[in-house]
């Protein structure tokens, strides 16, 4: 069965206010960076206390969604999954844009931009212990192989996009993975250190690749009047109750772990303290409970509307996971002694939310969504409005729009 | 009479100055625009097929415009603060 | 090689803090301004402490100045990307500018939290000594004449004063030490060499009751504290 694939014609008046509004949203991002740039970091809620904000939330977030959104997309062309075809080449796209922009905000994030490039000094320049290089060996690799991989789809080379879509698979996982080693190796902050964090971040991009994948196909095949399986949405929808599942036992082992000594207070904290809410609200409720409930249940779980929520809860609940790592994490005063430290250095630190950082998150995020607006406009990612089988389209059929 | 209007020490400097920064934003310019428009040559030499080509001049244009505005901040704060 | 090292007598220290304002002004740190104390922003090289434990009436507090400890087995230095932060073979950890990128990995790693940030360009008068050095004709390196926007920066043991001094064969430890060891008016700072067993550090190392602090994350930092 033979599936054509089209541009959008977008030329309706949505679409073109949609990308005036993703437009506006990406001027932002150069006006807010250039007065974070101008005036230094202090526009932003950093300190010398927590010193990764939004930025670096959203940039282990995007890689989440990235990895997520390829092994996902792996189900149609790696395990030969017919069903699950239509999306391939969103997916793929999506994962590229996606690690465009987690390069972006780890750029921006940086104290001095303009040296970026002594990250990928690989071996002269750089220390290979150092897992943000050994990061940027993957995610260069990654962004390749992406690219490869959307490529060879596009030209319908079905043999080689499964040999580089499975080392694609492969290779997401290392990059998230390696991702979570970010955190889970630093000894000294005991919410951060974990030997399972590399697979609870795989676990959240899973769960949150999926919903980002069910979210966006709704949203796209809505916008554009075509015709959504349904059976498709309900069997993601399944798939990301199972993941979801994976997620709430690799969180419970890993915050089970940190309740036995030693490093039960820093638990505590991340429970009670003043981050409470990062963890109880987002991480579980939002990101676990939630979603599990509604798809589980079957009155909600086998409709359209019920996984559409519970994406759009798994969505908000993982970016407060990766939330609830960042910030708590370091907010935890380090004990440099025994006893309680008085003054400023025992009291957990204080991550304001300023209007600089938000600008330039939301630039980022609409950047990137200008650019895939504007690639469903330009390159042939959506499968063609009648999707009944038709091989070869050749002839104009008034029901299918022309190629862009 | 003629009136020679002889520049001033300051105003020599600050126009100067202005020339100068006129001159670097248009070489900047210049450097970015040929490097993206010989990355989009090569890879159409090398065979990328026209139906992404215009996508790609648009990323590649963004991409363009944010560089340059960056470089321009660089070149803001941390300029030299005087002529050697 | 020599092996720099510290050591602190919590006995005889008092809390004054005159070690934190000398490392300040012989390093050129910025004041700060209560606004980036309040917002935890301001750069401290060097810092005191104070831990309580107990209940009153059996109540201790301890002070402890902290500078960088300029571990053996530097997390800081794992962790850095760009080769920025490296020891050198006499022991201190260095911190180079011009390869720093800004990341804060270092600062994530840090047990001993040493590590601050330069959130911005700091204003002429939050300077103690000017730039360019007053004397236009010396050829001396001035190690710190402004912040630079955007990097990490720490302690750094006035590794520029013992270089001019081993240059100008000085005995280090008692004729040349940081700024803070000689501005302490206790006497509660010492500073020398691990390997020579004449020096106070040595002493202090093999001594009953020396600690160091966080020592189960096994950095091996090289300031010794002596308990009261």
């Amino acid at each position: 069965m033979e599936r054509s694939y089209v541009t959008i014609e977008g030329k309706s008046r949505g679409y073109y206010l949609l990308v005036t509004l993703l437009g506006l949203g990406s001027s932002s991002l150069v006006v807010s960076f250039l007065v974070a740039y101008l005036k230094g970091q202090q526009m932003w809620g950093v300190s010398n206390i927590i010193p990764w904000g939004q930025l670096i939330i959203l940039y282990i977030y995007f890689i989440g969604l990235s990895a997520g959104a390829v092994i996902i997309s792996s189900l149609g062309y790696v395990l030969k999954w017919d069903f699950y075809k239509p999306i391939t080449r969103l997916a793929v796209f999506l994962g590229i844009l996606l690690m465009v922009g987690a390069m972006l905000f780890v750029f921006v994030d940086l104290g001095r931009p303009e040296k970026f490039w002594r990250l990928f000094g690989y071996y002269f320049l750089n220390n290979m212990t150092s897992l943000f290089v050994i990061n940027s060996i993957f995610y260069v690799g990654y962004i390749t192989l992406m690219v490869l991989y959307l490529w060879l789809i596009f030209e319908k080379k079905k043999r080689w996009a499964t040999i580089v879509g499975t080392l694609d698979v492969i290779w997401a996982v290392s990059v998230h993975m390696g991702t979570g080693a970010i955190f889970g190796l630093i000894g000294n902050r005991e919410i951060f250190f974990s030997p399972i964090k590399p697979f609870e971040f795989l676990a959240a991009a899973l769960t949150s690749g999926t919903s980002l994948i069910i979210l966006i196909t709704l949203g796209a095949f809505k916008f554009t009047g075509r015709k959504i399986q349904e059976e498709l949405i309900f069997s993601l929808g399944r798939l990301l109750s199972g993941l979801i599942l994976v997620l709430l036992i690799l969180v419970f082992v890993d915050k089970l772990t940190h309740l036995y000594f030693p490093g039960r207070e820093s638990t505590l904290y991340l429970f009670t303290g003043n981050y409470w809410w990062l963890f109880w609200v987002f991480q579980i409720g939002m990101g676990i409970i939630i979603p599990l409930f509604l798809l589980i249940y079957p009155q909600t779980g086998r409709t359209v509307k019920g996984v559409f929520s519970a994406s759009l809860s798994v969505m908000i609940g993982v970016f407060g996971e990766r939330a609830a790592l960042v910030i708590p994490g370091t907010a935890y005063p380090q004990h440099f002694f025994p006893g309680f430290i008085e003054g400023m250095w025992g009291k957990p630190g204080i991550f304001p939310v300023t209007i600089w950082e938000t600008l330039l998150t939301l630039g980022i995020v609409s950047y990137i969504a200008l650019l895939f607006v504007l690639g469903l406009k330009y390159l042939e990612i959506l499968p063609a409005r009648d999707n009944e089988a038709i091989a070869g389209m050749e002839g104009r059929n008034p029901l299918i729009e022309t190629v862009g | 009479m003629q009136v020679v209007h002889v520049l001033r020490d300051e105003e020599l400097k600050m126009s100067l100055r202005v020339a100068a920064i006129v001159i670097e934003v248009m070489i900047l310019t210049a450097m970015i625009y040929s490097f993206f428009l010989g990355l989009r040559l090569t890879l159409s030499d090398l065979g990328l097929q026209p139906k992404y080509e215009r996508f790609l001049k648009l990323a590649l244009t963004t991409l363009g415009v944010f560089i340059l505005t960056f470089f321009i901040a660089h070149l803001i704060l941390f300029y030299p603060e005087f002529i050697p | 090689m020599p092996k720099w090292a510290m050591v602190i007598d919590l006995d005889k220290c008092t809390g004054c803090q005159a070690c934190v304002v000398a490392c300040k002004e012989e390093n050129n740190v910025p004041h700060g301004s209560p606004e980036e104390q309040r917002r935890r922003r301001d750069i401290y090289w060097n810092k005191v402490i104070a831990v309580t434990r107990g209940r009153y009436p059996r109540i201790r507090t301890e002070l402890i100045p902290m500078p960088c400890m300029q571990c053996d087995d530097p997390p800081c230095v794992t962790v850095c990307p760009a080769k920025a932060t490296y020891r050198r073979e006499d022991g201190i950890v260095i911190q180079n500018y011009r390869r720093c990128i800004g990341c804060k990995y270092c600062m994530v790693a840090c047990p001993y939290g040493a590590r601050s940030f330069n959130f911005r360009k700091q204003d002429e008068k939050e300077y103690h000594r000017p730039d360019p050095p007053p004397d236009h004709h010396s050829r001396e390196v001035w190690p710190f004449p402004v912040r630079i926007q955007g990097v990490v920066e720490k302690c750094t043991f006035c590794f520029h004063r013992i270089d001019r001094g081993i240059r100008e064969r000085k005995k280090i430890g008692v004729e040349v030490v940081p700024a803070c060891v000689e501005a302490c008016p206790s006497c509660a700072m010492a500073f020398g060499d691990l390997d020579d067993p004449t020096s106070p550090v040595s002493n202090a190392f093999g001594s009953r009751t020396a600690f160091r602090l966080r020592e189960e994350l096994k950095t091996n930092p090289k300031v010794i504290y002596l308990p009261r």
